[in-house]
């Protein structure tokens, strides 16, 4: 009886490596993302802790000098008066919203259609 | 044999009688049905018959639009306690960084005082500075505060403005609702339904457009909230300028202390 010769089934050998490289390369540029994104971080990180968090203001002048400490003081009060206008829009827009919502009880009811 | 001859004789007389019977009663019942219904909607006015049900859809029109109102403000004061801790957070958090940076500043600034009149110059001058910021702080803090308290009090009377206007929305609504009913308790023909309808509908609408005039009169609460922010940035302002005039006399003395050594110390 002549012996019938099976298809071959599954990955070649070839195939499996070029998949394992694929993987491997797409891990490579994602590892290499990654590690970007944090060294970012940390750099944002690092800035925001020596400079004023809202002026971006910086003491320019040598450490020790009235140079120094009036412009640090200065910055003390401007950081602190950006602070709290920050949160003006949002009180105005609060109150906004509420409003708004008092005058749609004038659209309860249309009394043309009774 | 006799006794089911009688009963099958008593059968065949009860059931031509029921069936007599159902045949002319149910016709007979229908027809009342119908002339009764026709009657009723031949002399009840529309406004009069759904008067019940356009009052509760009225109102509960106005229920849901006032929980609405109540959730809103409910967000808007969750929000504002929120932004207000997130600021005093923020103050500290900035006042201590300053605080150690300036000490910092003090102390490489006293290692240039050599003699005993430097270092008592020095110790002043940290003195006044110290102070200055003290009280430009406590001067930021009551402007803070005050505008704080404003807010507070317009949102409050802005919201027992609107509470007002809405429960004169309600009384109008129901007191129009009322005397319809009246009018329909006394005559609910089709005829008279006009009329009722007509005052109805005029009264609905003039409650509603006082009602929209009131809260278009209310609509400066954000303008009242900018103009607190003014009167607080003014009151920061000015004391940043009670602040430089105090440190630029501190620096003044310092410098005149050091004399002939005061450019180590600028």
């Amino acid at each position: 009886m002549r012996q019938q010769r099976s298809e071959p089934t599954g990955f070649a050998p070839v195939e499996t490596v070029l998949v394992l490289i694929i993987i491997g390369i797409i891990a490579g540029v994602g590892y290499w993302v990654a590690t970007q994104r944090t060294n970012n971080n940390a750099t944002t990180t690092a800035s925001s802790s020596t400079a004023p968090s809202v002026s971006n203001g910086k003491v320019t002048a040598s450490t020790g000098t009235l140079t120094a400490i009036d412009q640090l003081t200065a910055i003390d009060g401007q950081d602190e008066t950006k602070i709290t206008s920050q949160y003006d829009g949002a009180d105005q827009s609060a109150a906004l919203t509420a409003n708004n919502a008092a005058s749609n009880i004038g659209g309860a009811y249309n009394e043309a259609s009774f | 044999m006799k006794r089911v001859s009688k009963l099958i004789r008593a059968v065949g007389l009860i059931v031509p009688v029921v069936v007599m019977t159902v045949a002319f009663a149910v016709p007979m019942s229908a027809s009342a049905i119908a002339t009764t219904s026709n009657y009723t909607s031949t002399v009840q006015s529309a406004i009069c018959t759904n008067l019940s049900a356009d009052a509760t859809k009225i109102t509960s029109s106005i229920t849901s639009l006032d929980n609405k109102l109540t959730a809103v403000r409910q967000q808007q004061d969750q929000t504002t306690t929120a932004n207000r801790a997130k600021e005093d957070a923020a103050i500290a958090a900035n006042r201590q960084k300053w605080d150690s940076q300036r000490q910092d500043n003090f102390t490489k600034l006293e290692t240039n005082a050599t003699t005993d009149a430097q270092k008592a110059a020095v110790a002043t001058y940290e003195g006044t500075i110290t102070s200055a910021v003290s009280t430009r702080r406590s001067a930021y803090d009551d402007a803070r505060s005050a505008y704080r308290n404003g807010v507070d009090g317009d949102i409050a009377a802005q919201r027992s403005q609107i509470d007002s206007d809405v429960s004169t929305l309600t009384g109008s609504v129901n007191s129009a609702v009322s005397t319809a009913q009246t009018s329909c308790n006394a005559d609910s023909s089709v005829a008279g339904g006009s009329a009722i309808r007509t005052a109805f509908v005029a009264s609905l609408k003039a409650a509603r457009q006082t009602f929209q005039a009131a809260r278009k009169n209310d609509t400066n609460i954000a303008g009242q909230i900018k103009q607190l922010a003014q009167t607080r940035n003014s009151a920061f302002k000015t004391a940043d300028t009670a602040f430089t005039s105090a440190t630029t006399a501190a620096r003044t003395a310092l410098k005149t202390a050091f004399g002939a050594q005061a450019s180590s110390i600028q």
